[in-house]
């Protein structure tokens, strides 16, 4: 069997708006979320910048007995998925085992901190007695199906940044083929926290004002926090009950570098694109926009043009290719979900949003990246990447409905 | 990069000797091709291997080395860059030790 999949639910909540129209008005008028850390203590911090969620109150969305459950990347997973869920106008609970939950995985790293830095630095006897299901990598995956009452396949998939695509392309790939008719996929991360950001700053490859992508002054990426989800289903049952349907999911294509445990392969990413090109049965010339990783690292960039070079060849300088991690920060495993949303959005608004804080051409990465101003342009078929660290690629394609 | 920095060939300043130890033991480079106008490149250290390189320089010297980002985004394109930065580092470091152990407006009252 295989079935076209449809999306039907959008939702999303990261540093630049609560909600998906929020976040849509800031990445069309092209406005970052990057600034100042100001939920976490920065005494001890070299870099101080970050994309947070300012004003989450979690009161506003959950009781205190099932907050003391939830790790932020939890609570933010769950608001995001509320609104997805809303929006189109599904009860995923009437489909029992045919419903399923994938997201990217990731560790509770506000329970991780708060935990140790009780235990170790305060002194403190015991920790909190829900540490260990907050800070499991797929208590998010539980809770979307406890909250939801999904049944069937439920899992967290993990390749570091690329972890929203892999899920979401699982997702995909089982409604495609016949097992699931209803899923829930995306990411959630909420890894601001003190001793994640001093390994990031370890790494040397954080910005210390903002990020870049692609501009030839650009410093290193900037973390950021968030979620996205979607809600999938089979493109017939969807047009029988009279949904939306925001995008088509075309296609998902993933590769290893087999080479660095954190520098990128340009061969690698390119095997990515291709492989959800060959899935989607696009030709590279129906592409017209490629929502980029795109971190703001000198290597990451030039290595994702060089890639794009070898799978789009001369075309390229007629794709329009932007970071809108520019804005919403390197959302870390939900960054891919994040960015699937902005891809979903572009193609059914016909907006594409920009590469924020361009300053200057970098000869490597001369490419169409969409400098820091929305363009108005109906783009039929576009490309969605996600190159982590550890070489694990995954690239999505998607078509306007 | 031409400033007015420590010079990295100073053959009478022992810290230019332990850095390059370093950086030839991490980057896994025979240490006489370290030399101020090596690009760090074409030497083949690869990036994570000079992340390693850099925290244990500020290990043995007790010091943080701030990201040096440059136009092109690469902290360091040669050896000689290198070795300024670090210098540079060790003694704002060293100077503001000792200004916090003698305020310049005599003994606190």
């Amino acid at each position: 069997m295989s079935r076209r999949v449809a999306i039907t639910g959008l939702g999303g909540i990261a540093s630049t708006g609560p909600d998906v129209p929020a976040l849509w008005q800031s990445l069309c008028e092209g406005r970052s979320g990057i600034g100042p850390i100001a939920n976490i203590p920065t005494a001890r911090l070299s870099v101080r910048t970050a994309a947070e969620i300012a004003g989450f109150d979690p009161l506003a969305h959950f009781g205190t007995k099932r907050l003391a459950l939830l790790d932020r990347a939890s609570q933010l997973a769950l608001v995001a998925a509320r609104e997805a869920v809303r929006s189109s106008r599904l009860d995923p609970a009437s489909f029992g085992a045919r419903g399923g939950v994938v997201v990217g995985a990731v560790n509770g790293q506000g329970s991780i901190d708060d935990s140790y830095r009780s235990f170790y630095g305060e002194g403190a006897a015991r920790v909190h007695p829900f540490t260990i299901p907050r800070i499991m990598p797929s208590g998010m995956a539980s809770h979307l199906s406890i909250e939801f009452g999904l049944r069937g396949p439920t899992v967290a998939m993990a390749s570091a940044c690329a972890s929203s695509n892999h899920a979401i392309g699982h997702a995909f790939q089982m409604v495609r083929a016949g097992m699931l008719d209803c899923a829930i996929a995306g990411g959630a991360d909420a890894s601001i926290v003190v001793g994640f950001m001093k390994g990031w700053e370890a790494l040397r490859v954080l910005s210390p004002d903002t990020c870049r992508p692609f501009s030839a002054d650009r410093a290193g990426l900037v973390i950021g926090e968030g979620a996205a989800m979607f809600v999938l289903e089979p493109w017939e049952q969807a047009l029988s009950r009279g949904a939306t349907i925001h995008a088509e999911l075309k296609g998902f294509g993933s590769s290893a570098d087999a080479g660095d445990i954190t520098a990128p392969s340009a061969d690698g990413a390119a095997q990515a694109m291709r492989a959800a090109l060959d899935d989607a049965e696009l030709a590279p010339e129906e592409i017209g926009y490629v929502n980029a990783h795109g971190t703001g690292t000198r290597l990451n960039d030039r290595t994702e043009v060089a890639a794009l070079r070898a799978v789009f060849a001369a075309r390229l300088p007629g794709i329009a290719v932007s970071s809108t991690k520019s804005m919403l920060g390197h959302c870390m495993t939900a960054s891919g979900a994040l960015e699937l949303l902005a891809t979903v959005l572009a193609l059914r608004e016909g907006v594409l949003p920009p590469t924020a804080g361009f300053n200057r051409v970098d000869p490597e990465c001369d490419i169409d990246c969409v400098p820091n101003v929305a363009r108005v342009a109906r783009v039929r078929a576009a490309l969605s990447n996600s190159l982590a660290f550890g070489g694990l690629n995954a690239t999505l394609a998607v078509c306007a409905a | 990069m031409s400033q007015a920095l420590p010079s990295p060939s100073e053959p009478d300043d022992p810290r230019v000797g332990e850095i390059l130890d370093i950086v030839a033991k991490e980057g896994s480079v025979d240490r006489a091709l370290l030399t101020p106008d090596a690009s760090i490149e074409s030497l083949g250290i690869a990036s994570l291997d000079m992340v390693q390189a850099i925290f244990e320089i500020e290990a043995r010297f007790d010091v943080e080395i701030p990201v040096a980002a440059n136009d092109g985004g690469a902290e360091f394109a040669t050896v000689g860059d290198l070795l300024r930065h670090v210098l540079a580092a060790i003694d704002r470091q060293a100077a503001e030790d000792q200004a916090s152990r003698s305020p310049p407006g005599g003994p606190p009252a």
